[in-house]
């Protein structure tokens, strides 16, 4: 993903010049188009218009996807990913990534058992210690990365070796089975004939939008990704929200393997291999930006929608398992560069 | 981590599973633990360790994936065959399913001279080679679980006929359908995987009422496994039964299956014999298992390594001057169906 | 009266320099306090420790009378210390008002930004100088000079007491300046304290109250403006007298080398020239005219939409910058920073960019070719450097620009475009590198000059074009260039003189 700075700004003078003119006097100029397009984000649109697309699609080749039951089936299916998301999100937001997402939940999922099976400690205190070992781990990589300096990519690779490492080896590899049937309500259960998982999903992702959005602390995650040196000179503790940003990368994880470990009713140590890709896809088809200073967990969100709408098709038209990979890949390829495409259009008409 | 000797070690496959002493376990977990930080320091790799003085003759046992759970079972027999014959063991390999990492410890290995090679192969072709080469400067080898492609490059294969294996699950599948019924596959893109589920199409075969109308790839991942399980009930309501192919696909169809309230209604196959899969055949979500011989695989195979090492089968006064191996080509061992009545017997922990 | 801001024996030390050896400075409330200096006197890292970047090696900091250190630029914002920077610390992803408001956001009793309010004092703030902008838009669709403006805003409306400007008018045109100037005199009669770091002496002189002029990491002394003159201020920086400021102009061969005929594209339109070898053609035009534009539709960054580009009376299609490059024509850009340098690399790299295959064999570059290269720059242009291994982004700034000369020179170009070629440096960088424009001259090439300052353009052109609304208005000989008729042809005649301005990024 290049970012379209370089491209937007053809010179010091000029061009700009008639940008500024034609978005304060132009057609939209009136504040409520102004309160639209703000409000709904282009970006985030086109994303809707897609999932609608597809789903009708779906819905026209297979009699069995309009139904609630398939509905919640695929919500059920991504609502753990919707919480690693708003980690991710923050994280490319201010221009850095956690390649160890995967394996930190399969970590605090198995601690989390660890604590409640072998420690016989009481669920809610069980779910603090997982949730503490996501934040360790995140907090390992804030400081490896922010304060000695290593490469995102590196450290959190590291740490995604040293996660799933600890995971088969306080276990052997064996599942920790035998989770209280108490605690699995948390994974399998109902409120409101709405499963559990789905609506902490939808909590997190309302929250964590909002305070993105409109949060003084988390719009510093923009600035830091916008320009790094600038947000330092503005006065921007760059460091500490880099970080902070890592913990909450491991607390969602750990949340999230949390919540599947209750869902499984096990801790399985091979869990989740390949989610952190799958996550960080999913983000920047909702709009994040590899070089940082954009995204918001909405996009997110869409973007891990259509993956899971994705995985549907596969599953409703029977594509042969050894080509999903390609039917995949193109679909997810093909949907970024129309959004980039269309972006382009927006921008220069 | 070089060698494992067992305190209690007992003959017979069932009361070695039987009555797994608890330090047992606790050692063995120590050890996983000390290999898979190695391995993390090294990024995946587990390098091998150097042997110790080598005042015993050491067999080796190069295996792939070396982390999960599976392997405890074989790792159990080798070291117990280990014990029995009273020659060191040693266990190492890849974390990762990493071809390029295994033939790298496998040329390093043969220059290091062990009294046997023991090994599962990452992939069929690339290994054949060094094995070659590897039998050529005296060392035995034998393959295990799943074979390479060159027969010449091992003087033997100890380990189920995965197309068997599918076999036998396709008879157990077919006589619970009473022969009619829509048929789905869990299963992954793994070489083994495939031969089974053309293993399960070679019975159905003979049954026109059944069909085949969904294959979903759950790449061994529990969650995901759970994800795509929940679709495949959604898009085919119609379905009789789901046939897990690899160890994780079982477990994350029972579960499937109970989070969306049709457990009972869809019978369920599984594989393999892992901790978190088994409650389910108890409850009877799950119908039956096929339970790999695990034990017996890597007990068996040591032993051929020790026969062939010492030339202990008296056919001849050295098989290698006669150029006729003294070990089993091929030798099957199957699956153990694994169903309610005896389940019990097969959890590895309570 | 207690300074609000007092250094007392600051020095500082980086790996093979003294930056600062025990410099005294004070600031007082209510005035404002120019701080000069060349390239590397240690102004810049004098204003750094001031608005907490860096931290001094010796010597007291005190902020109204109380000893402080400051740890960071934020420590400094919390006593009442903004700074403006001259590199832009801005986020160009984010809205307007939000690099306004950076984290001075309103917010409500959630702690969630008020953004229509902030919108609205956005605007306020922004009216001030003039200008008229919309507060939602990325700032990055805005033009360096408005940048440079929210820039200056955001310092203004924290409310502080101190205020330091980095060179506040680099990137601004005349009428923002004028504003900006207007602005502190406000500010400063409201009791603000406000530190003023300018290369441009004239600017100076007609804001500051005080001047301080650094030279070498010492302090010269600090003079009352109304009491010293520009000659006088020139003498204490260099050390010396410099009696001709620009080099004489003797041409070499003239021969008309580029022409351009009715050419248009976007920003300007039917614009005719002929551009000679030996000679140096200024073109002068307000921000906005349509100067760049110009000169980067000739190299070929941005496609032309009508006319003709002729070399030698021959016409060329120039589609992109290699072909410009391939007919001997080198474009020296206004923001060296984004579109010249490669400032994590070394000098060595950039000057040998431009030229790879000139020294490289079929696979492998030539090392010593290049090195060669990179030394013979270095002397040739004086650039201050350790050796050719340095990295860019650690040199000053007019070395920076000699270095992206350098890059050019070693194609040995027909004709070369300098845009704003002294913008951002010293008095004495400056001449080097108007030396460097009329040796290139002599030597046969053709030299475009693009640049706003208007004694720069009447001291080195041998030809002055001036550009309004994209047009090209006039185009003088040395002899009719007065300073007086080239400001009226840039600014129209005194009716639309304002409409003309008014292009200059205000709506």
């Amino acid at each position: 993903m290049v970012r379209e700075t370089s491209v937007a700004v053809p010179g010091a003078d000029g061009p700009a010049t008639a940008t500024v003119s034609g978005t304060v006097d132009g057609p939209i100029g009136s504040r409520l188009g102004e309160i639209i397009v703000n409000i709904l984000r282009i970006r985030e649109m086109a994303m809707v218009v897609l999932i609608l697309f597809t789903c009708v699609i779906m819905s026209i080749f297979s009699p069995y996807f309009l139904s609630l039951a398939n509905f919640i089936a695929i919500a059920r299916g991504f609502s753990m990913e919707g919480v690693v998301v708003v980690g991710m999100t923050m994280l490319l937001i201010a221009g850095k990534f956690d390649l160890s997402v995967g394996s930190v939940m399969a970590l605090s999922g198995i601690a989390t058992a660890w604590l409640m099976v072998k420690g016989h400690m009481a669920p809610p205190i069980a779910v603090l210690g997982g949730l503490a070992v996501g934040a360790a781990a995140g907090g390992v990589n804030g400081v490896v990365v922010t304060r000695i300096g290593v490469n995102p990519l590196i450290a959190t690779l590291g740490m995604m070796a040293i996660a799933r490492g600890c995971a088969l080896g306080f276990t052997s590899g064996h599942p920790v089975i035998n989770v209280p049937m108490s605690f699995a309500w948390i994974g399998q259960g109902s409120l409101a004939g709405m499963p559990v998982p789905i609506l902490i999903m939808v909590v997190v992702v309302l929250v964590a939008d909002v305070l993105l959005r409109r949060g003084r602390a988390l719009r510093q995650l923009y600035y830091v990704g916008g320009s790094e040196k600038a947000a330092k000179l503005s006065g921007i503790n760059v460091g500490r929200v880099v970080f902070l940003a890592f913990v909450a990368s491991g607390l969602f994880a750990a949340m999230a393997g949390i919540i599947s470990m209750a869902r499984l009713t096990s801790g399985v140590p091979t869990a989740f291999v390949g989610v952190e890709l799958r996550i960080i896809a999913a983000c920047v088809i909702g709009g994040a930006s590899l070089s940082g200073g954009e995204g918001t967990v909405a996009g997110a969100l869409l973007g891990l929608i259509f993956m899971a709408l994705v995985t549907n098709a596969l599953t409703l038209f029977g594509v042969s398992i050894y080509w999903e990979g390609v039917v995949t890949g193109t679909i997810l390829t093909t949907a970024v560069s129309l959004d980039m495409i269309s972006r382009r259009r927006l921008r220069t008409s | 981590m070089s060698e494992v000797r067992k305190q209690n070690g007992k003959s017979g496959m069932t009361s070695e599973v039987e009555k797994q002493s608890s330090s047992g376990v606790s050692r063995r977990q120590f050890l996983a633990g000390s290999a898979m930080a190695l391995g993390a320091a090294g990024l995946s790799l587990s390098a091998p360790t150097t042997a110790r003085a080598q005042s015993d003759e050491t067999y080796v046992w190069l295996g792939a994936v070396t982390a999960i759970a599976f392997w405890l079972d074989g790792r159990q027999g080798f070291e117990a065959a280990g014990k029995a014959l009273g020659v060191k063991t040693e266990y190492l390999g890849p974390v990762e399913y990493d071809a390029v990492a295994q033939l790298k410890i496998l040329e390093e290995l043969i220059a290091r001279k062990p009294a046997g090679i023991m090994i599962f192969p990452a992939d069929d072709q690339s290994l054949n080679e060094p094995l070659k080469r590897a039998m050529k400067t005296g060392i035995p080898v034998v393959v295990v679980n799943h074979d390479v492609n060159d027969p010449t490059a091992r003087y033997g294969f100890v380990g189920p006929d995965n197309r068997e294996v599918g076999r036998t699950g396709g008879k157990l599948a077919a006589k619970m359908l009473n022969g009619k019924g829509k048929v789905a596959f869990m299963t992954t893109t793994n070489p083994a995987h495939g031969i089974r589920v053309a293993g399960y199409k070679d019975v159905f075969a003979d049954y026109p009422d059944i069909k085949i109308i969904a294959e979903v790839d759950e790449k061994s991942d529990p969650a995901y496994g759970l994800t795509v399980g929940t679709q495949l009930i959604q898009a085919h309501p119609d379905l009789d039964m789901i046939i897990g192919i690899d160890a994780t696909a079982g477990a994350a169809t029972a579960r499937a299956l109970k989070e969306t309230g049709k457990a009972g209604k869809i019978r369920v196959g599984a594989m393999d014999r892992d901790d978190d899969m088994l409650p389910y055949i108890k409850d009877g979500t799950i119908e039956y298992t096929l339970a790999q011989n695990s034990v017996m695989e890597e007990w068996v195979a040591l032993h051929y390594l020790y026969w062939l090492k010492h030339n202990s089968i008296p056919a001849f006064k050295d098989w290698r001057t006669a150029n006729a191996p003294q070990c089993p080509w091929v030798t099957d061992t199957g699956v153990t169906v694994v169903t309610k009545e005896n389940v019990e017997y097969f959890f590895h922990q309570k | 009266m207690t300074a609000l801001l007092k250094a007392h024996k600051i020095t500082k030390a980086f790996p093979g320099t003294l930056a600062l050896d025990q410099v005294e400075f004070e600031l007082r409330p209510g005035e404002i306090h120019a701080l000069v200096g060349e390239n590397g006197a240690g102004k810049s890292t004098l204003m750094l420790i001031m608005a907490g970047v860096y931290q001094p090696d010796g010597g007291e900091l005190f902020v109204e009378g109380q000893p402080v250190s400051l740890h960071d630029p934020h420590h400094a914002q919390r006593l009442g210390i903004s700074t403006v920077f001259q590199e832009l610390a801005l986020a160009p992803n984010m809205s307007v008002a939000e690099n306004v408001f950076t984290h001075t956001q309103p917010v409500n009793g959630a702690g969630l930004v008020r953004f229509e309010e902030m919108f609205e004092a956005t605007e306020r703030a922004l009216a001030v100088f003039g200008i008229k902008v919309n507060p939602r838009v990325p700032l990055r669709r805005y033009s360096v000079a408005v940048q440079q403006i929210v820039e200056i805003a955001r310092a203004t409306q924290r409310q502080a007491r101190a205020l330091i400007l980095d060179e506040p008018t680099s990137a601004i045109g005349e009428r923002e300046s004028e504003r900006l100037s207007q602005v502190l005199r406000m500010l400063r009669d409201r009791g603000v304290g406000i530190i003023y770091v300018s290369h441009k002496l004239d600017e100076v002189f007609a804001i500051a109250d005080r001047i301080t002029v650094l030279k070498d990491g010492k302090l010269v002394g600090t003079v009352r403006t109304a009491a010293t003159s520009q000659e006088a201020v020139v003498r204490m920086m260099v050390g010396r007298e410099l009696d001709q400021l620009f080099p004489p102009r003797d041409g070499g061969r003239e021969d008309t080398v580029l022409e351009v005929r009715n050419l248009s594209g976007p920003g300007y339109t039917n614009v005719s020239l002929d551009i000679r070898s030996g000679k140096v053609l200024g073109v002068f035009g307000l921000t906005g005219a349509g100067r760049t534009e110009l000169a980067r539709g000739i190299f070929g960054i941005e496609p032309i939409t009508g006319g003709e580009i002729l070399i030698f009376g021959r016409p060329v299609r120039i589609t992109d910058p290699r072909k410009a490059m391939n007919e001997g024509i080198a474009y020296i850009p206004e923001d060296r920073k984004q579109d010249g340098l490669f400032l994590e690399m070394s000098l060595l790299d950039n000057v040998a960019a431009a030229c790879l295959r000139a020294l490289s064999g079929p696979i492998f570059m030539h090392g010593s070719k290049g090195e060669a290269l990179a030394r013979d720059a270095m002397s040739k242009l004086m650039i201050k450097a350790r050796g050719v291994e340095q990295r860019v982004s650690s040199l000053s700034g007019g070395n920076q620009q000699k270095v992206l000369f350098a890059k050019w020179l070693a194609r040995h170009p027909k004709v070369l475009i300098a845009d704003e070629p002294t913008r951002g440096t010293d008095v004495g960088a400056k001449a080097e590198i108007h030396t460097l424009l009329r040796k290139l001259a002599q030597e046969g090439a053709a030299v475009v000059m693009i640049s706003s300052e208007l004694p720069e353009v009447l001291g080195m052109s041998d030809r002055v074009a001036v550009m309004r609304e994209g047009r090209l208005v006039a185009l003088l000989d040395r002899g009719q260039a007065t300073e007086e008729r080239v400001a009226a042809y840039a600014l129209g005649t005194s009716g639309d003189g304002a409409a003309a301005s008014g292009r200059t990024d205000n709506e």
